[in-house]
């Protein structure tokens, strides 16, 4: 099974069109692996059916047009 | 007058009763940034006669009785992103070496139409992504207290140029602190506006969600003069906020009693180094004896929003370099190339929640961290004002540890799109350290009348460095 390193170049490679030799650094690697994992654990919590298919929100509270 | 610390508003007012002339003050300013501003590294590049030729007109429109604007008669300088028609606008990078834009960012036609000069452009960390200031290709700005320290970045040349009293004020952008952290490493102010309520058109974006564009400038008062003419819609930018904008100079009546202020602890204490923790207790006295109030108070997701913000960022700027990325990595400097880099390995799905989630959590900050409270104080930075070797040599996990640590305090505030600004309270060790007011969404008036009450009980922001090249001492 392909390790999450190699998956991450693999998606840059393939899906970014990166140079064949793109391959993350281990303290990117981290970083993206720690982040990406906070960010999905909070949307599970957060973002309920209810809240998910409201329309387009502004930035921030009462901001926007 | 000469220039040498006058705030832009004294400046103005002197323009105004005929004391002296555009004229003049472009060609003390000029003489400035070509002596002490090239010395500290802050100046790309001067446009001597663009800004003459604009100073000689306001002179005339002066002596015929014209309608002057806000800032007539005020020399400023702005960050090299900022674009003018036909104007080289070079970003700190090689890769936009030669670029010449064919737009007038709006913020500087509004300062063109309130009388301020442009004398150009200023020093900035590569594509705007380093807080140090540091630019890989033509070097370090100097900080004008100790130039053997950093000045802070991104808008390095904006905080020099202002701090060593070449200009009254200029123009940075802020995506985690580059307007902040300049203003609190020079002793100067700044302020990062409500996300929207500053246009961005004509700006080489960074992060296009957390991108902010505001001043940094001598006194609070010049941050209101200026941002009253900064802020409002444009039709350039379809994201900028159509809410009015006041007259922030107005509401500067000094009277703070009643305010009531965040203390926030927690998240935004556990690192503090305890000279910048007196400082801040001696900024908080200062509050207290003009009548504000403080409330303790606590955050909580500090390590979510830093996440989101890292997750923003670095997608938007990885979406806005990928093909230069490819097609010209060696462009970059190897610092500028591993701060985006993440932005490419993030999935889209990652991204998407964390603007779906944007709102929800500044909400949720706004009422753990102001509950009734009608502005917050934190640090703007945990620590003393690091030196060029603390960020520049030694292992690399320490100097990233260094420059994480800067923007403790400052990047989480742009994810959640609030108004903040960069007052002066103190020295340590002959360094600048400075508090960061916080504020409701389009609530900059607040931030503005409590910094101004501030700074008529104190003079840290009035004080210009006795600048010594190449010493390590101040």
């Amino acid at each position: 099974m392909m390790d999450t390193k190699a998956l991450l170049a693999t998606v840059a490679v393939t899906l970014q069109r990166m140079p064949t030799n793109t391959e993350p650094v281990d303290t990117v690697a981290d970083v993206v692996i720690a982040n990406n994992r906070l960010v999905a654990d909070a949307a599970t919590a957060m973002m309920t059916l209810e809240t998910v298919p409201q329309p387009p929100r502004p930035l921030v509270p009462g901001g926007g047009k | 007058m000469s220039i040498g610390g006058e705030s832009v508003v004294e400046i103005a007012d002197a323009f105004a009763k005929g004391e002296q002339s555009a004229e003049a003050l472009t060609q003390a300013a000029l003489r400035r940034l070509e002596t002490v501003g090239v010395e500290l590294n802050a100046v790309v590049a001067l446009d001597s006669n663009f800004a003459l030729e604009g100073a000689r007109k306001l002179d005339q429109a002066r002596a015929a009785n014209q309608v002057l604007g806000r800032l007539a008669g005020v020399p400023m300088a702005h960050k090299d992103l900022l674009y003018r028609t036909g104007r080289l606008a070079e970003c700190g990078a090689p890769l936009r070496r030669g670029f010449v834009p064919t737009q007038t960012a709006t913020v500087l036609s509004r300062l063109d139409s309130a009388g301020a000069i442009d004398l150009g452009r200023l020093q900035m960390a590569e594509f705007a992504m380093s807080p140090t200031g540091f630019n890989g290709h033509y070097g370090h700005p100097l900080n004008p207290w100790n130039t053997a320290h950093i000045p802070g970045g991104s808008s390095s040349g904006s905080g020099v140029a202002v701090a060593s009293g070449c200009i009254p004020a200029a123009l940075g952008s802020d995506t985690g602190g580059s307007i902040r952290l300049p203003s609190a490493m020079c002793g100067i102010t700044g302020i990062k506006a409500t996300a929207t309520r500053v246009s961005v058109a004509g700006v080489m974006p960074l992060s296009w969600t957390l991108d902010c564009i505001g001043p940094l400038a001598r006194t609070a008062r010049d941050c209101a003069r200026l941002l009253t003419v900064l802020a409002g819609a444009d039709d350039a930018d379809g994201y900028c906020s159509t809410q009015p904008v006041p007259d922030y100079e107005a509401g500067l009546d000094g009277d703070l009693r009643g305010m009531r202020i965040a203390h926030v602890g927690g998240y935004y204490e556990a690192t503090l180094d305890p000279a910048v923790a007196e400082r801040l207790a001696e900024a908080r006295q200062v509050f207290e004896q003009r009548g504000a109030v403080f409330v303790q108070t606590d955050v909580s997701n500090m390590d979510l929003i830093n996440a989101m913000s890292h997750v923003v960022m670095t997608v938007e700027a990885a979406t806005l370099h990928r093909q230069w990325l490819t097609d010209s990595p060696d462009q970059y400097s190897p610092q500028v190339r591993g701060r985006m880099e993440p932005g490419l390995y993030y999935p889209a799905t990652r991204y998407a929640e964390a603007l779906c989630l944007r709102e929800k959590l500044a909400r949720k900050w706004l009422e753990e961290a102001m509950q009734d409270c009608d502005l917050a104080l934190l640090p703007l930075m945990p620590r003393s004002v690091p030196s060029i070797a603390e960020t520049s040599e030694g292992d690399e996990s320490d100097i990233a540890a260094v420059i994480t640590q800067m923007t403790h305090c400052t990047r989480g505030i742009n994810y959640l799109g609030l108004p903040a600004m960069s007052v002066p309270c103190g020295f340590t060790a002959g360094l600048p350290v400075a508090l960061q007011l916080v504020g409701h969404p389009f609530d900059e008036a607040t931030l503005l009348k409590a910094a101004d009450g501030f700074q008529l009980e104190s003079d840290f922001h009035r004080q210009v460095p006795v600048v010594q090249f190449g010493s390590a001492g101040s």
